[in-house]
This record gives structure tokens, C-alpha cells and sequence, in this order.
């Protein structure tokens, strides 16, 4: 740990310089710094990396933070290495939810945090109902994820079934169904900000508590601490997190899987350090995938969900494949 | 082999049939040959803004065309409507956009079905039960004009479509050097702000309104160049806006949604704050947005509207 | 004897036992498949009598009238083809659910319809800008999903028991999924829009052709299914009992892994990727049948076409103009209720 989070603000800080200095349009690194420092608005070079750059920068590292968090307290509360935002099906009932209100409601910008939070909260309901099917066979922690991605499928469909009524009035916001940074996204952010730094403040708070519950139910209980309280608690912190990310850049996955599992390798796995890691840690997985979508096929940009898809469907594959030698050894 | 033996029996005795009643045989856009009616009296045409009104202005013998949902749940033909007024009491509802329905097209009783080679493709061996079918493609890169000479000796519509081609021909004529000005040549590009997520979308082609700019003599400007070959369009980093630099910028808005010229002005200003101020075309009052569904569908109308649009332009600044 | 089994004999060489529930059930499904299957031949936009179906049904396509024409054109290949593909489907869940001793898995988890995707998108940049034709299109798609199949076998060899090979399809179907999205997104919003319309499963563009296809891949599977059923009982049990009772359990597990997935190919083929069509069809067997491999097998294939045929039925019917897609109507009505009315009879239970 002494050395892992010097290391990762490091990191952060290399990815983000690097983040506002490249792009479709080469800007000189002096004219950068100028940009920075004394903004001229009459200056498209300054414009494009304070208003473009620089605004994409912040909602990649709120979102990513937001993200990872999100998904070590699920994975902590759950003892359950596999579950995250994407994969409880949390992020498609968002979607599904805002995809819904915008085309029957007209809802737009902050007012859309409600509905996304109603469609979290069903979605993580019926993937418990659906996991609840199968109590006693199988692996339950597998069981849980299958019914995350069953639910995924069914609110996707949802999805898709509005998008087909009228594909023409959709087809500025598709992109931000498969997860994409935009670059007004700022605007929600600036909406979502304070609710997630309230939320993250919160799981730093309950820090201490969430550790209680990796000792078990009745060790947990011994101890002193309310296990429901605790879990349902750390929780709702969770799903606060993860939604006001989705409402910001739509669902982009991988984030909440792999960076726990990252984070438990690097910096352990107790205290408040692993967790602002892990924080630290999505920020830079994000910014990371928004430079690379900015830059693979420029000018041309891909969508962060997709190249976050590529790379965190990778490392899933690896996660699991590792875990299956070690069991296997 | 009893297949085939009835197969030669019907073949047989549809021969006489066929002498009698003249046939036209053609290549469609996905290279079926195609027999049918010379003179086609009951077509269905499975795409709106592009076969449906295109089959309309040349007065082809059209009973049905496929339509889009509106919010109320009522259907229209997009463009058709726009430009011809054509509704659904005129002609009839053969299906929703992209959802065929192969029975309501088989009761129209057409003797000629046209679709769209993106939407239509799949469907193409069940229609043609039903009737022959004819797959047009209008992004199979060649001219939209081409496109449409091919579609018009399809339906028997030669004439009309030479007529009014000439018509068009003299009229671009008359205004080219008007339009076009002293130098002959401006440049130009087509596109389109996305404010939800701060992309700009380039068109390589965009139906009638870049077959107007062609035959006025405006050049795309080289930016164009990074559409994939064979592609209409591609999104890109508003930070290609400096190299959008063109004497003149054309874009689209949909009036239905209330958009007009002022609010794709307001769009490409929130995704590049202060590129107003620097496009030279903007400055000079050649920043310049139509009606979508007016633009886009490749007729002599819509590009006789296109048309109407720029003379009003430049003599408002003369 | 087993309590509640029958021996079916035939003759003197052949003697099976069988489930009393099984021997109740089935017919009863197999009556509601036929009833389903008219009920289907009569809906439609046309008006439908009784004789124009008989007709339709009886005459050779040249004696037809037109409203039988349309019957036997239309209405009867989609039929035909949702029951088949349903069954398939539902088998192929049920073998992957045997395999995984998991209830939860289903054919869409194992990268299929995302290999298929990528060897359709590939295909097409190699064609440049000739059009490729419908047959060479499907012959594409199920080399792709059967590419995916087999990719995923590959890497998941070391978890071929337990569940672990649904995660390693899971991650499989996400990458591969990217690379479609990636390729299409930096074309046109609108190509985007149709593959996810393709994506949830459709049989509208189904025709006498496809279902010829599915019969021929159904003919030579279901033989295979049956055969290997026997084997299944002791891997219901477990790993080690299964070696104990003398199954080679690797080997015959990928040897199901395929089974499954040659399965689910075609029909991701032919209409897309229908999704939990396996999940529903084997829960609603297993409840009915009890644990019998075979038996379930079987229900659950009567159980899937049953399924399919429905949601293909009032898609194309209830709504119109408007047709919304099988794979929409099972994904969100199907799923919800199916969800709702299995806790509610966990919950009277």
C-alpha cells in the first residue's frame, strides 16, 4: 500500500495530461498549459481543451470512481466476487427506465436521476427474485450473476422495443445507451456531483462497518454490528453511486467487476485505503478507455462502452480463467 | 422430383400467358432479374422517403406504401408528406417501417413490390411470392441521379423522368452563376451537430441536397475524404471543426420538432463554443440548415425546394 | 421398481420405463402444442375460416385459393419454424443446464449470437460493396455462432463442470459484442438500431427455406439428444459420482457443450438470438416432469415450441400494424411473468 497509491496518483495524473494534450486536433503542450492557466475564449485551441478535453476529463474520473466504488461495496456486502453494477443487471434497468421517461415523460437532464434509481432498484429486485429460483442448486454466487445478466437481457429488450417505435428521434442519444462520455455531459455532472461525493463520503463512513461483514453473519453479529443496517445501508450508497454515473454517461461496464478485484491485489482489502484506491484506481480505468476512444480512430471517436467492453471483457475473461487455475491447482 | 415436374407444368402453362401481356425484365440493385408488368398497375412500395416518392412524382400507378408512427399513433409517409402532401387516404398502409407484414401486402394485391435494399433484403423471397420484387439501393454508391433513372425505366416512367431531368438541367443552368458565384467552384460541407453528446456527423452524400450542390459545381471540402469509402456518413470529434473551414455549410433540422436554422446554429455553438465566430461561412451568411425531410429524399421536387432555398439565399444578400 | 414408473414394453426386445407424471404430461403438452399451432394458422391480418385452413393444411399449393394461398405461404413456414427453433432452443438449454448443474443457463450465454454477428460483419467487408445473398448470409452466421461455441469450449476446458463455463461465455459474448458495436458505431447510427432490432430474435423474415433448415438440423439432433441421454442421470449427481458410475464426465461434458450449441446455431441463424426460451421451457418441465433427463428433455422441447409459437403469435397479431419481435415479446412479457408466477409458486409451496 505504502508505494501502490503514490504509484496510481501518478498514474492518474500522467493519463490525465496525457488526456488533455491528444486528440483529433494536435494542440501544441504550450498552448495547453496556456489553456489552463490564462484562457482565451477567442482561442478555438484553448476552447477545444477547456471545453472539450478538459470537461470529458472530470466525468471520466467522477464516473469511474463512482463505478468502481459502487462495485467493491456490492462485491463486499454480497462476499461475491463476480457481482457488479453491470453484472446485477443494476446499469439496464437505469437505461431502460431513463430510455422510458424520456419517450413517454419528455423528462430530460437531473430529473432523470429518479427514474434511473427506480429502474436500479427493480432491476436488482428482480435479479434477487429470479437468483431466489434456484436457492439450493448450484453455486449461489454464480447464480447470481446469471440472473443479473437474464434481467440485463429483459431490460434491454425493454429498451430496444421504445427505440423501434421511432429509430429517427433516438439516434442522438444511441450512443449513450451503449456508454459513451459526452461532451456536455458536464451538465449532469455538475447535477450528480455533490449527491455522489455525499454517497462516497457515506461509504467511508461506513467503511469500518462493511469490514465487520466479511467475518460472516453471527461473527459479524458478536462483534456488535447491525448486519442488515450495515448491509442494506452500504447498499443503498452503492446504488446511489452507481446510478448517478449512469445518468451522467449511460451504462459503461466492467468498471464496478474488475476494479475491486484490482484493488484487493494491490492494496488489500480492509480500511478506508482500499477503498479510496479502488476509487482513484476506476478513475484511471475510465480516463484511460476515454483517451483511447478519443485517439484509436481519430478524428473519428468510439464509445467509451464499447472500447471499457473490449478491454474489461478481457480482463473478465482472464479474471475468470485465473480463478479457474487456482481452484483447479 | 415432383417439385420440379410441377414447376415445368406451371412454367408451361404460363407460357401463353405471358406472350400475350408484355414483360419487362430487369436487374435490380442486389442483381435479381426481375420479370413483371411493362406497364405496372398496382405497385407497393416498401420504403417511404426514398421508392414512395420517387414512384409519386413520376406518376407510377402506386396502391400502397409502407409508414412511420407518429406520437398520436396516426401514420405518414415521411417526405411524401412533406413535399407532395400524400397521405394514407391516398394510398394504403402496406406495413410499419421495418416491420413487415406479409399479409397486408399480399391483400393489396400488388403486381409489383419495391423495397429498399437495408430494410428489404431479408424479406425479399417471401415478397416475392406475393408479387415480383424489386430491391433499390440508394446507397450503393452511385449518383442519386443515376439511382433515380434506373428506378424510373423500372416502372416505365422514362419519359417523365427525361422531362422533367431537363427541366431541372436548365434550371441549374440559369442559376449556377448566381449561386455558384465568379469563381465557379466554392466548397462546401454537409453535416450534422449531435448537442447530446458533442459529435459531428460528415455526409459523403446527402440525397437531394448534395445531387444540387454537385450540379451547381460546389467541391466537398477534403475532411469529407475520411468517410469510409461506400458509407453515407460517419460521426467525428468536434475537434475536426477547424478543418470545417468551407465557403459554405449546409446541415439539416427536423420542423417537427420545433428546430429551426437559429437552433443548428445554437446546436454546433454548444458543441464548439465559439466556432461561430471563426467559420468563415457563418460570418457570411452561407451557414445554411433545411428541413430534413424536405432535403434528403432524392426527387425532382425536393431538389427543386433545395433549389428555391439557395436562390433565396443569395438574392437576400444581393 | 421406482415408484411412480411405468414399463412401456413393446414386444419382448424392447422395454422402457417411464415417469407416470411423463406419461400424463406429455400427450396434455402435445395437445396444447396442436391446439396452438391452429389457433396460429387462423390469426393474421386476413380473415381466416376453418376450410381455408383444412385447406391449406390438405390441398397441393396450385389447388389453393388465395386465402389458403396466404395460410400456407405466410402463416405456416413461421409456424412451423417457431415450434422447431423453440424446441431447439429449450433443448439446448437444458443441456448446457444439465452440464452446469445451473438453472439459470441459456444458449444466449455462450457467445453465439455475438460470433455470428462478427463473421456476418466480417463477411460483409470482404464482399466489399457486393451484396451477399440471404442463404450465404445464414451459412455465415451459423459458422460464426458455431465458431463462438467452440472458442468458448476452448478456453473454458478447465471449468467444463460446475458453472464456470457460463462465466467464460459471459466474457466471451461482451468482447466479442464490443468489436460489433466498435465496427458498427463508427458507421451509421442507423445500421446500430437494426442490429439490436436483430438482435432480440425475429421470425419475420422467416421463410419456407429456414424452416427446411431448422427440420434437416432438428432430424439430425434430437436422435443424438436422446442417445446421449442416458448419460445424463449420473451427471445430475455430481463430478465424482458420475466417475464413479463409470461416465466419463470431460468427454462427455463438451461433448454436450457442442450438442447445445449445434443446437442453438441454427436458429441464431435463421431468427436471431431468442433468449431464455431454454430457462423457461426446462423450469416449467422440471416442475411438471420431475427429473428424469430424458422426460425433461422432452418437455421441455414441447414446453419451448409452446413458448415460442405463443410470443411469435401475439406478436405478429396483437398490435397491429405494429409487429414486435419474439424475441421482444419472450425477453420482457415472458420473463416478467414467467419471474412473478414461479415465486409465486415457490411462495404457495
Amino acid at each position: 500500500m505504502t508505494i501502490a497509491g503514490p504509484l496510481l496518483i501518478a498514474a492518474l495524473l500522467a493519463v490525465s495530461v496525457l488526456h488533455l494534450a491528444s486528440g483529433a486536433m494536435p494542440v501544441p503542450p504550450g498552448e495547453v498549459i496556456a489553456a489552463l492557466f490564462s484562457y482565451d475564449s477567442g482561442n478555438f485551441s484553448h476552447v477545444i481543451v477547456v471545453k472539450q478535453r478538459l470537461t470529458r476529463l472530470a466525468v471520466a474520473l467522477y464516473c469511474g470512481g463512482a463505478l468502481a466504488v459502487s462495485g467493491l461495496l456490492m462485491q463486499r456486502v454480497f462476499r461475491n466476487g463476480l457481482v457488479s453494477p453491470s453484472t446485477l443487471g443494476v446499469n439496464s434497468g437505469a437505461t431502460a427506465f431513463v430510455v422510458l421517461s424520456v419517450f413517454f415523460l419528455g423528462a430530460s437532464g437531473g430529473a432523470l436521476f429518479l427514474p434511473a434509481l427506480a429502474g436500479a432498484l427493480l432491476a436488482l429486485a428482480l435479479t434477487f427474485a429470479t437468483a431466489g429460483l434456484l436457492r439450493g442448486q448450484g453455486d449461489p454466487r454464480l447464480n447470481l450473476v446469471l440472473a443479473g445478466s437474464m434481467v440485463g437481457v429483459l431490460f434491454s429488450s425493454a429498451t430496444t422495443l421504445v427505440l423501434s417505435f421511432d429509430p429517427d428521434r433516438f439516434e442522438n442519444v444511441i450512443s449513450w445507451l451503449i456508454g459513451d462520455i459526452g461532451n456536455f455531459d458536464y451538465r449532469e455532472l455538475r447535477l450528480m456531483a455533490p449527491l455522489g461525493a455525499v454517497a462516497m463520503a457515506a461509504a467511508l463512513a461506513v467503511c469500518r462497518a462493511i469490514d465487520l461483514l466479511a467475518l460472516g453473519d453471527e461473527q459479524a453479529a458478536v462483534m456488535g454490528g447491525h448486519v442488515r443496517l450495515i448491509a442494506g445501508s452500504a447498499l443503498g450508497v452503492a446504488l446511489i453511486l452507481s446510478v448517478s454515473a449512469v445518468v451522467v454517461v449511460g451504462p459503461i461496464g466492467f468498471v464496478g467487476l474488475i476494479l475491486p478485484h484490482a484493488t484487493r491485489l494491490i492494496a488489500g482489502e480492509f480500511g478506508r485505503g482500499p477503498l479510496l484506491f479502488c476509487a482513484g484506481g476506476g478513475a484511471l480505468a475510465v480516463t484511460a478507455a476515454d483517451l483511447a476512444a478519443r485517439t484509436m480512430a481519430a478524428p473519428k471517436v468510439l464509445n467509451v462502452g464499447s472500447v471499457m467492453g473490449l478491454a474489461g471483457g478481457a480482463a473478465f475473461l482472464v479474471l475468470v480463467l485465473a480463478t479457474a487455475r487456482r481452484v483447479a491447482r | 422430383m415432383k417439385p420440379y415436374l410441377t414447376a415445368l407444368v406451371a412454367m408451361l402453362a404460363a407460357l401463353p400467358a405471358a406472350a400475350q401481356e408484355a414483360l419487362r425484365t430487369i436487374t435490380d440493385h442486389a442483381g435479381y432479374e426481375v420479370s413483371y408488368p411493362a406497364e405496372p398497375q398496382r405497385i407497393v412500395s416498401l420504403h417511404d422517403w426514398t421508392v414512395t416518392v420517387m414512384a409519386y412524382e413520376l406518376g407510377a400507378n402506386l396502391v400502397g406504401s409502407t409508414g412511420r408512427m407518429s406520437g398520436d399513433g396516426s401514420y405518414f409517409v415521411r417526405s411524401g408528406r412533406e413535399l407532395y402532401g400524400l397521405t394514407f387516404d391516398d394510398i394504403a398502409l402496406a406495413s410499419v417501417h421495418g416491420q413487415l407484414d406479409m399479409e397486408r401486402i399480399a391483400s393489396l394485391h400488388p403486381d409489383l413490390i419495391i423495397g429498399n435494399l437495408g430494410d428489404t433484403l431479408e424479406y425479399r423471397d417471401q415478397l416475392a411470392t406475393i408479387a415480383p420484387t424489386i430491391i433499390f439501393d440508394p446507397m450503393n454508391g452511385r449518383t442519386a441521379m443515376e439511382n433515380y433513372r434506373d428506378f424510373a425505366g423500372w416502372v416505365n416512367r422514362q419519359e417523365t423522368f427525361d422531362a422533367l431531368l431537363a427541366r431541372y438541367r436548365a434550371r441549374i443552368d440559369a442559376l449556377r452563376p448566381e449561386i455558384a458565384g465568379a469563381g465557379g467552384h466554392p466548397s462546401y460541407v454537409a453535416m450534422l451537430p449531435n448537442p447530446e453528446n458533442g459529435s459531428i456527423r460528415l455526409f459523403r452524400t446527402y440525397g437531394a441536397q448534395s445531387q444540387v450542390l454537385e450540379d451547381l459545381g460546389f467541391r466537398p471540402l477534403p475532411v469529407v475524404g475520411e468517410v469510409p469509402e461506400g458509407r453515407q456518413d460517419a460521426n467525428f470529434s468536434p475537434e475536426i471543426i477547424g478543418q470545417m473551414n468551407a465557403d459554405w455549410i449546409f446541415t439539416t433540422h427536423i420542423s417537427d420538432r420545433g428546430e429551426d436554422e437559429a437552433a443548428m446554429l445554437a446546436a454546433l455553438e454548444q458543441i464548439a463554443p465559439g466556432a461561430t465566430g471563426f467559420l468563415d461561412a457563418v460570418a457570411a451568411g452561407r451557414f445554411h440548415s433545411s428541413d430534413r425531410f424536405h432535403v434528403y429524399p432524392m426527387t425532382f421536387r425536393a431538389m427543386d425546394y433545395f433549389l428555391d432555398e439557395l436562390a433565396g439565399l443569395v438574392q437576400a444578400r444581393n | 421398481m421406482t415408484p411412480g414408473t411405468t414399463v412401456l414394453r413393446l414386444g419382448r426386445v424392447l422395454s422402457l420405463p417411464v415417469g407416470r407424471r411423463f406419461l400424463i404430461v406429455a400427450p396434455l403438452l402435445l395437445l396444447a402444442l396442436l391446439a396452438s399451432c391452429w389457433l396460429a394458422l387462423a390469426a393474421g391480418y386476413s380473415g381466416t375460416r376453418a376450410a381455408d385452413i383444412w385447406q391449406a393444411v390438405t390441398l397441393p399449393r396450385e389447388a389453393m385459393e388465395d386465402p389458403a394461398r396466404m395460410i400456407a405461404g405466410f402463416r405456416m413456414p413461421r409456424i412451423v419454424a417457431a415450434v422447431l427453433a423453440g424446441s431447439m432452443m429449450a433443448a439446448s438449454g437444458y443441456l448446457l443446464q444439465v452440464v452446469s448443474r445451473n438453472g439459470l443457463a441459456d444458449p444466449g450465454l455462450l457467445g453465439l449470437s455475438d460470433g455470428a454477428s462478427v463473421a456476418v460483419l466480417l463477411g460483409g467487408a470482404l464482399a466489399g460493396s457486393a451484396v451477399i445473398a440471404p442463404p450465404v448470409l445464414a451459412a455465415l452466421a451459423l459458422a460464426g455462432s458455431l465458431g463462438a461455441a467452440l472458442l468458448v469450449v476452448g478456453l473454458g476446458r478447465r471449468m467444463l463442470t460446475g458453472g464456470g463455463i457460463i462465466l467464460v461465455g459471459l466474457a466471451t459474448s461482451i468482447f466479442l459484442g464490443s468489436i460489433v458495436e466498435i465496427i458498427l458505431v463508427t458507421g451509421s447510427a442507423m445500421n446500430f438500431s437494426a442490429l439490436m432490432q436483430w438482435s432480440r430474435g425475429t421470425l419475420a423474415a422467416v421463410d419456407a427455406a429456414d424452416a427446411r433448415l431448422l427440420g434437416l438440423w432438428w432430424l439430425l439432433l434430437v436422435p443424438l439428444a436422446l442417445g446421449l441421454g442416458r448419460s445424463m442421470s449420473p451427471l445430475l449427481l455430481g463430478d465424482a459420482e458420475a466417475r464413479a458410475l463409470g461416465v466419463p464426465t470431460r468427454a462427455s461434458v463438451a461433448a454436450y457443450i457442442i450438442l447445445a450449441a449445434a443446437f442453438a446455431a441454427p436458429v441464431v441463424a435463421t431468427c436471431g438470438p431468442v433468449a431464455f426460451i431454454g430457462l423457461m421451457a426446462s423450469y416449467v418441465a422440471r416442475s411438471l416432469v420431475g427429473d428424469r433427463p430424458t422426460e425433461v428433455l422432452l418437455a421441455a422441447m414441447l414446453s419451448g415450441g409452446l413458448i415460442l409459437l405463443w410470443a411469435d403469435t401475439a406478436g405478429r397479431t396483437l398490435f397491429g400494424p405494429v409487429q414486435v419481435s419474439a424475441g421482444i415479446m419472450i425477453s420482457v412479457v415472458g420473463v416478467l411473468v414467467f419471474v412473478l408466477a414461479a415465486r409465486a409458486g415457490r411462495l404457495a409451496r
